[in-house]
């Protein structure tokens, strides 16, 4: 009787161990059965094209490598379909505001045109309309331009020829072909660029563009009254500054300034195409290179522009 | 609509007498940074506590990635990150051990996710400094690492430059946006600051004691308050040709054949219009509009204004 007892007791124990380990067995299965279901629900919404769904996993979890594999792989679809999303939408805009921007200098392209016809002016009024409306072509013809050269850009078919070059004698050869035009402008000019040789390796031509957009940016919209144009090296850089006097821009403008098409008020209106600077990002960004740029209105524009030294 | 992600039909919310959110109809569209605008007090906090369920709502519905959010709490919200008021972070761990807390409560899509979070806030990652030690300003870039952790498809922050310094609110403006731009995420963001939303946001909804004024987009809205007079004229192009050569303004926009609009407000119209009928161009309109998007605000909101 005395071992029967026992017996049963052993029977029972075992008996309440292996429903004990049945059901955690049990609860596990049907957590790893929920967990499979969230998987697999997300995974539904991910084929339907939401391709920023997540899967979610604790450190340790079993699954958790597979969640994070999954997550890897749609990262990289996410990744390219933003960009895509980017360029369309980008262009959906240009050409909004490029049909603004190429109305406006047309209808009064034709204003003047029609004027001459309508005989509405005669001798040497009628020779200013022809004048005006000629200039006004070629403004429009090098809107064109840059918005080609823009797109040539922006569509990645651009090739960069990379070369050591020496920084300090190509820019004072560019500024050369500036001087006249300063002058014209009754723009007080300051260029400070050391003797000392600053070898750097990029594209000689994205640099005579960069710098020539950056100075027609000052030209054209700043109404600067000085101008200062400096180059130095530091360590890791060629530093090159331009520096004005002139209108400057808001501190609600500056962040955006080198987005596509992006004019600040004072400039919306009046001319230019809100391609200049976003040019001088894209160029840079081929390059290596970054831009800065600090304003106080009325006192002091500057924007830097760093070229890495290999 | 299929790409609205957040969408809520006449939610109400009484706190006893009070009518603290009522009737509000918004609409937070795939992929666009949301700008929730109005004044302390107006309803922002409440409308983002009943949108994550921390508080219920009075009346009305509200639809999460185009699904109810009754009874579907636990699908939703692990797809949203949310900072509302200081989260509870333990004072003596340091940022990065608070985080693999929550990693491991909550889950994460990726091994090193904590770091990542860290590093798009600006953080450092595994330092020694207590949380009883970070500034104010730190302690909010955690909180927003925290909200961005598990990469969720939409953000919802309450006032997040909230006791950041000027450095620190263009930086996180910056991520904010990069957020939006690299990730496509959605984010709804609430502020009663002006000027902070129009640098971030895409659309706007402006809330003034509880309600909803006005939804649209910030571009909308720029469009129409910019100073500008706007002129319809029997040819645009011969008005131009005028407004050049008369009134040395390059400052206009053709709209069509016979709409123009004159960026410089210092003429005088009355001028222009005269000169317009002398050259022979009829004009049937000069209308002026003189809003700036402060003065705006500061109409819809009944004169009190936004900051």
């Amino acid at each position: 009787m005395h071992i029967n007892y026992e017996l049963f007791l052993a029977l029972v124990t075992l008996a309440i161990a292996s429903l004990v380990s049945t059901l955690v067995l049990l609860h596990k299965l049907s957590r790893n059965k929920v967990k499979l279901q969230d998987i697999s629900d997300a995974l539904d919404d991910i084929a339907q094209g939401n391709i920023s769904r997540k899967l979610l996993a604790k450190p340790g979890d079993p699954f958790a490598f597979l969640c994070y594999r999954i997550n890897e792989i749609t990262d990289s679809f996410r990744t390219q379909s933003t960009e895509f999303k980017r360029t369309e939408e980008a262009n959906k805009q240009l050409m909004t505001s490029l049909s603004h921007d190429v109305r406006t200098p047309l209808t009064t392209l034709i204003g003047y045109l029609d004027a001459i016809q309508k005989g509405m002016v005669k001798g040497r009024e009628r020779e200013e309309y022809t004048e005006t409306a000629r200039l006004r072509a070629h403004d429009l013809k090098d809107y064109v331009d840059l918005l080609f050269e823009w797109f040539k850009l922006n569509s990645n078919d651009q090739i960069y020829t990379l070369q050591q070059v020496e920084l300090a004698e190509l820019t004072r050869n560019m500024l050369k072909d500036w001087i006249p035009l300063f002058e014209v402008h009754a723009l007080d000019f300051h260029i400070d660029i050391p003797d000392e040789r600053i070898e750097v390796e990029l594209d000689s031509d994205a640099y005579l563009r960069i710098l020539n957009n950056l100075l027609q940016n000052v030209l054209s919209h700043s109404q600067a009254t000085q101008v200062s144009i400096l180059l130095h090296k530091d360590e890791q850089s060629a530093v090159l500054t331009i520096c004005d006097n002139g209108v400057g821009i808001d501190a609600r403008d500056l962040p955006r300034i080198f987005e596509r098409l992006y004019k600040s008020d004072k400039a919306r209106s009046g001319k230019g195409s809100g391609l200049g600077l976003a040019i001088v990002q894209q160029l840079l960004t081929g390059i290596g290179g970054r831009i800065t740029a600090a304003s106080t209105p009325h006192e002091q524009t500057v924007f830097t522009v760093y070229f890495p030294i290999q | 609509m299929n790409d609205l992600i957040i969408q809520t039909k006449q939610l109400t919310k009484i706190y006893g007498e009070q009518k603290s959110v009522s009737n509000l109809n918004l609409h937070v569209r795939k992929g666009r940074i949301y700008g929730l605008l109005g004044r302390n007090g107006a309803g922002k906090t409440t409308t983002m506590k009943m949108l994550l369920g921390l508080t219920k709502p009075t009346e009305g519905e509200i639809s999460i990635f185009g699904s109810d959010i009754q009874g579907a709490e636990g699908k939703i919200y692990p797809r949203i990150g949310n900072l509302i008021e200081t989260p509870g972070f333990y004072p003596n761990l340091t940022g990065s051990e608070n985080l693999k807390i929550l990693a491991r409560l909550r889950g994460v899509p990726h091994q090193n996710a904590v770091k990542r979070a860290l590093e798009v806030v600006g953080l450092p990652y595994n330092d020694k400094k207590l949380l009883a030690q970070y500034s104010l300003g730190m302690k909010q870039r955690l909180g927003i690492a925290n909200a961005i952790m598990h990469d969720p498809e939409l953000l919802i922050l309450d006032e997040p430059i909230n006791g950041l310094d000027p450095i620190g609110i263009a930086e996180v403006r910056e991520f904010i946006k990069r957020l939006s731009v690299e990730q496509g995420k959605t984010i709804l963001i609430s502020s009663h600051i002006l000027s902070e939303i129009a640098l971030l946001a895409d659309d706007i909804g402006i809330i003034d004691h509880g309600v909803l004024l006005e939804e649209s987009s910030l571009e909308m809205l720029e469009k129409k308050n910019s100073r500008y007079v706007h002129f319809i004229v029997s040819s645009a192009g011969q008005a131009a040709r005028i407004l050049e050569l008369d009134f040395h303004t390059s400052h206009f926009h053709i709209d069509d054949d016979y709409s123009l609009r004159l960026h410089d407000t210092n003429i005088d119209v009355a001028a222009i219009t005269r000169k317009f009928i002398e050259s022979g161009i009829d004009v049937s309109e000069a209308h002026t509009q003189n809003d700036t998007l402060e003065d705006y605000f500061k109409r819809v909101t009944g004169g009190e204004g936004i900051a």
